[in-house]
């Protein structure tokens, strides 16, 4: 009864969101098989939640088919052991391993929230129920919660891009936890990741930490829909660009020779070596003075200055939401300033604003004040 | 703050035969009683001959409860190898406590939360296998003060690395995950004010919209601005100094002083690769180790200012003040304006320390020094460095008063907290919190510290601390990659019951001794002989990892006097010498008069300098390693040899390839070298070989080089 009233509760969430359409796989009421997976077909995502039976093998065949057409899939406390029809589920589809329960069976003490788009809303997430341990989470899995008991901690979420599709596992999955708004909110939060949907309320998360290919104390700008992007306020300018939505700072915190932080998805655009500002054709590098960030419109803005120009530059996901815009307001000057960027393989850059002199001067502008807009899109996305 | 460091050296292979030695004890380390043994059956293999092992169970006394989680923590030249010469075990859930190490003296250290620490010193022999069980007392729970938990919202990671209160008396607490939490005064409740920080460490917190964090690449201003309760502009004041990403480089602050001017400090990084530095890299050490080996602690100032107390003025000017730092924790400003900074023992840091810093000085590690604009082309020699340092204002000795320091704070609650208005607090990264008395003295600040909360609950790892508008000092606490610590992270606030706690108030230095100024009025023992025991000691200022106590010796007390109707005590002493640690040990069974017993028996006084008009005559008290050396003498130098050396050099001095030692009998061997320079090799050591120059007196080191050359150098022409 009490899985039926969770269900419930689950399914009232799930049709409050107008914009996804959600089958949710239920768990048998008896013994044998699953039900049919048939509606599979003409949903945007899935939710599987709980299940003791085995899985049909028509059922297998649907899911494998829903899972690899790209469509996104939340796993609640998967119980996938059973399945004799698709037993590497697990290890493939949700990447990890089951290795018995967690801390012996001790009721959770503590669960971290790491930064990403699906926690918009949630405070926290606590239950004293025991929980699974699973392990050899794949390297491409973004692992978002974690539970802690004493010293000992374990994978609580983690979200998984396959293929063209999310895939999503959320552990926690008490009676009395689908009593909870907040806890609620991290469920809907999470299959409209899975569907590509945006998340209502979502911002962009701004950490500054130590980057992969970056001077220590750079700044990572995630997206809720991504990018993520680095900029370097030593070096003084975006050193690069991913099409990813979350970073990992774990190895930051818990290793002891703390470890460049983790971003996900593919890199797009790299710049490195010298600032990307120059004022005169000789090439000398003028001082850049980094001097703070704040958000204006919901959007971070970086403030700098490069020599004597002031630069506010606010950054925002580009429409596709695959790509970055760069909107910078440049103060007036003595000198004219440049922007170079080294060649790009991955990436097109699009301006507007400036005088762009070759393929690798993103924009120049004179002494007097300048708005200048440069997208920087992956070569793959066509511009709308 | 715990580091990293190398392993210690397995013993030798085979041809190590299993013997039996009798002990002998040096009194330079001869620190506390020997224990009684029980000798055991002899080690099992070759390998083991060496070594020794010691296990037993650890109980509370009176119930015979085990203790679990206990540290037991044992150090001794035989561990020369490992960080601060010490290993660290732990009793297990029943109790159960085990450890192996080479066979040889040790001080052992049985420590557990809220237990008086026991410390017995025993000799290890080789193959030995001692099983001894041990009971620890409670420690007196203080009557005068109460350690609680603060609670924080579930959703915070309680890494807690910097407390403040508002002017209005919000909590401020930063963590080590990059935020900035505040429990506001009118309603009691926590929101997130900021995030996304670079390990922030340490914060003041000048209003309820602004409040001001040192991260590691900068000291930001955090501004809510539009009034929703969080910040929205995050301010860079100053960035000025230079971060490689290492793990072991902290920024470390904040402190403010009235003109509204900031200070903090830049510790210096650990070993490791530095593939992206923020500024200007000078890898080479300022003073390298004389055979140009890796130093055992491999702290250095691989980027700009790191080691260096700094200042950022209201208009964001970045002044750097002061160098010579090694990992300067604690960063406070006194009510006076003056700027006080603890360093962490390590190399040329003989233990913790409390520092008045002075623009222009130096206090000891000298990697620092490559950014100063008057030495970063000098080469100096550490006689050099010695005349340039200037001594600690405090030494904080390793055992009893901790082993990292934190924040200094200034008691400044108008009587709230106690008795001790206008005396510093310091915390630690152990389960103590610290008092200290300062007095000036010819011209500069030294004085008292004590111990003044251990154990009762105060958990690991509290190194930031602000007093509240209640009166309560409130403690921060974190210990993520310095020791494993569970329940060990989090925030909380030791407060007054109200009762005036037995204690001495202050330790003043006299012309003949001391006088101690309790908070009460004493029963007449406190005016006896018999209640007081006067020790004194120094350390040696040098480039190795720490230093043990050395010209250790009892100061007799001549007189005492109980004066200001026995409130005060006065003591005086055989002789008064500057440049001593003074250790007071009080009977512990004092009471007031009022029938309230004393609460802490410790008082460690730094002497740097005496009161004019004092008579100093040369001393008539000599330790052991102050004696004039002697020729060395093979027949001392063979038990020396057999606890130290013979592990890796073999009972036959033939060395082994394994280990890499040399063969001593070989004609073209070591032995053929002078006598200087085979000292030098023992004091300092050389490649994997460890220094001994801080764990062995002269005279031994004398003595083992005798023995080598009679016992192994027959074959080897003199030098």
């Amino acid at each position: 009864m009490d899985a039926a009233v969770s269900l419930g509760k689950l399914r009232g969430a799930l049709e409050s969101q107008p914009d996804v359409s959600a089958a949710v796989i239920l768990p048998p009421t008896g013994a044998g098989a699953m039900p049919s997976l048939a509606d599979l077909r003409t949903a945007d995502a899935a939710v599987l939640y709980g299940g003791t039976g085995d899985l049909a093998a028509a059922d297998a065949a649907i899911l494998r088919e829903f899972v690899q057409q790209g469509k996104g899939l939340l796993v609640i406390r998967e119980q996938t052991a059973r399945w004799t029809t698709w037993p590497e589920f697990l290890p493939g589809v949700l990447g990890a391993k089951r290795q018995g329960t967690f801390a012996k069976g001790a009721p959770m003490r503590v669960i971290n929230l790491f930064g990403h788009a699906i926690f918009t809303g949630v405070r926290y997430v606590e239950t004293g129920q025991s929980m699974p341990l699973y392990a050899g989470l794949t390297p491409d899995s973004m692992l978002v919660m974690e539970g802690t008991v004493g010293e000992a901690t374990a994978p609580l979420g983690w979200l998984r891009q396959n293929g063209r599709g999310r895939i999503a596992h959320i552990v926690p999955a008490s009676t009395e936890l689908f009593g909870e708004p907040g806890y609620m909110r991290l469920l809907v939060n999470t299959l409209l990741w899975t569907a590509r949907r945006p998340i209502p309320g979502a911002r962009a998360l701004v950490q500054r930490t130590y980057l992969p290919n970056a001077y220590p104390g750079a700044i990572a700008i995630t997206f809720p829909e991504g990018p993520t992007l680095c900029f370097d306020p030593a070096r003084g300018g975006v050193s690069h660009v991913s099409d990813g939505d979350f970073v990992d700072l774990r190895p930051r915190w818990l290793t002891k020779q703390g470890e460049p932080a983790k971003i996900s998805g593919e890199q797009f655009f790299h710049d490195a070596g010298r600032s990307p500002y120059w004022t005169d054709a000789v090439g000398a590098e003028p001082n850049f003075q980094f001097m703070g960030y704040g958000v204006k419109e919901e959007f971070p803005e970086l403030h700098y200055r490069v020599g004597d120009r002031e630069v506010r530059e606010q950054l925002r996901p580009a429409a596709s939401g695959i790509g970055l815009v760069r909107e910078l307001r440049i103060g007036a000057g003595r000198q004219q300033l440049s922007y170079r960027h080294e060649p790009q393989a991955g990436a097109d850059i699009v301006m507007s604003g400036g005088a762009r002199a070759t393929d690798t001067t993103a924009f120049s502008v004179g002494a007097d004040a300048a708005v200048v807009r440069m997208e920087i899109r992956p070569k793959r996305v066509v511009a709308p | 703050m715990a580091r990293s460091g190398p392993e210690a050296r397995a013993p030798g292979l085979a041809g190590i035969f299993a013997a039996f030695f009798r002990a002998v004890i040096f009194a330079a380390l001869l620190i506390g009683l020997a224990a009684e043994t029980t000798l055991a059956a002899a080690a099992a293999s070759p390998a083991a001959a060496n070594r020794a092992k010691m296990s037993g169970v650890l109980r509370m006394a009176g119930t015979n409860a085990p203790i679990p989680r206990a540290e037991i923590k044992v150090e001794g030249p035989g561990l020369a190898a490992r960080e601060n010469s010490q290993l660290i075990a732990r009793s297990n859930a029943d109790g159960r406590y085990q450890f192996e190490v080479p066979a040889g003296p040790y001080d052992i250290w049985m420590v557990a939360r809220d237990f008086e620490e026991l410390k017995l010193h025993l000799v290890l022999r080789p193959g030995e296998g001692i099983q001894r069980d041990f009971e620890l007392q409670p420690v007196v729970t203080s009557y005068a003060y109460r350690v609680e938990d603060v609670e924080l919202p579930q959703q915070m990671v309680p890494e807690i690395s910097g407390v403040a209160f508002t002017p209005a008396g919000s909590l401020v607490v930063c963590n080590r995950r990059g935020e900035v939490w505040i429990r506001a005064i009118q309603n009691g409740r926590w929101r997130r004010f900021a995030s996304g920080l670079y390990e922030g460490f340490g914060l003041v917190a000048p209003g309820e919209n602004e409040i001001m964090v040192l991260q590691r690449p900068e000291l930001t201003r955090l501004v809510d601005t539009d009034g929703n309760g969080e910040a929205d502009r995050y301010e860079t004041i100053a960035d000025d100094w230079g971060i490689t990403g290492n793990y072991h480089e902290f920024s470390y602050g904040l402190a403010r002083d009235r003109a509204g001017n900031f200070y903090g400090s830049l510790g210096m990084a650990s070993t490791g690769e530095f593939p992206w530095v923020r500024g200007p890299v000078k890898r080479a050490l300022t003073v390298p180790m004389p055979d140009g080996s890796a130093p055992r602690d491999p702290h250095s100032s691989v980027a700009l200012y790191q080691g260096w107390a700094f200042r950022v003025d209201r208009d964001g000017t970045f002044v750097p003040l002061a160098t010579g730092l090694r990992q300067p924790l604690g960063v406070g400003v006194s009510p006076q304006d003056e700027l006080f900074i603890t360093d962490v023992s390590g190399a040329w840091v003989p233990t913790s320390v409390l520092l008045h810093i002075e623009p222009g000085s130096f206090y000891g590690h000298p990697d620092g020094l490559k950014w100063h604009p008057d030495y970063r082309e000098q080469k100096l020699a550490p006689a050099d460095l010695a005349k340039m340092r200037r001594p600690p204002t405090v030494y904080l000795p390793r055992g009893l008063m901790g082993t990292s320091p934190g924040q200094p704070v200034w008691d400044t609650t108008g009587g709230k907290f106690g008795p001790y208005e206008g005396q510093m607090f310091v915390g630690d990264v152990s389960s103590l919190l610290m008092r200290v008395d300062l007095e000036r003295v010819d011209g500069g600040y030294q004085g008292a510290a004590f111990p003044f909360i251990r154990g009762q609950g105060l958990r690991l790892g509290g190194m930031h601390h602000a007093f509240g508008p209640d009166g309560a000092l409130y403690v921060g606490q974190t210990v993520r990659g310095w020791m494993p610590g569970e329940n060990s992270e989090g925030l909380q606030r030791v407060a007054w019951t109200g009762v005036t706690p037995v204690d001495i108030h202050r330790l003043r230095l006299t012309r003949t001794g001391f006088a101690l100024h309790f908070t009460e009025a004493m029963t007449t023992v406190a005016g006896e002989a018999r209640s007081y025991r006067m020790r004194r000691f120094r350390y040696h200022y040098h480039i190795h990892d720490g230093s043990l106590r050395v010209n250790e010796v009892d100061v007799p007390i001549t007189a005492v006097r109980q004066v200001d109707d026995g409130r005060t005590t006065e003591i005086d002493l055989l002789e008064l010498q500057s440049d001593y640690v003074y250790e007071l040990q009080l009977n512990g069974q004092l009471m007031s008069a009022a029938g309230r017993p004393l609460l802490n028996p410790v008082a460690y006084y730094t002497a740097n300098r005496l009161l004019p008009g004092t008579v100093v005559k040369p001393t008539m008290l000599m330790s052991e390693a102050e004696k004039p050396l002697e020729p060395g003498r093979p027949e001392r130098g063979e038990p020396v040899f057999r606890l130290y050396c013979m592990a890796c050099h073999q009972p036959d001095g033939k060395g082994s390839k394994v280990v890499g030692t040399p063969d001593y009998t070989a004609a073209d061997g070591p032995l053929r070298r002078p006598d200087a320079e085979l000292l030098a090799v023992i004091m300092n050591g050389k490649q994997q070989m460890p220094a001994f120059g801080n764990v062995l007196p002269a005279q031994s080191i004398h003595d083992v080089l005798s023995y080598l050359r009679k016992t192994f150098g027959s074959q080897v022409e003199s030098p």
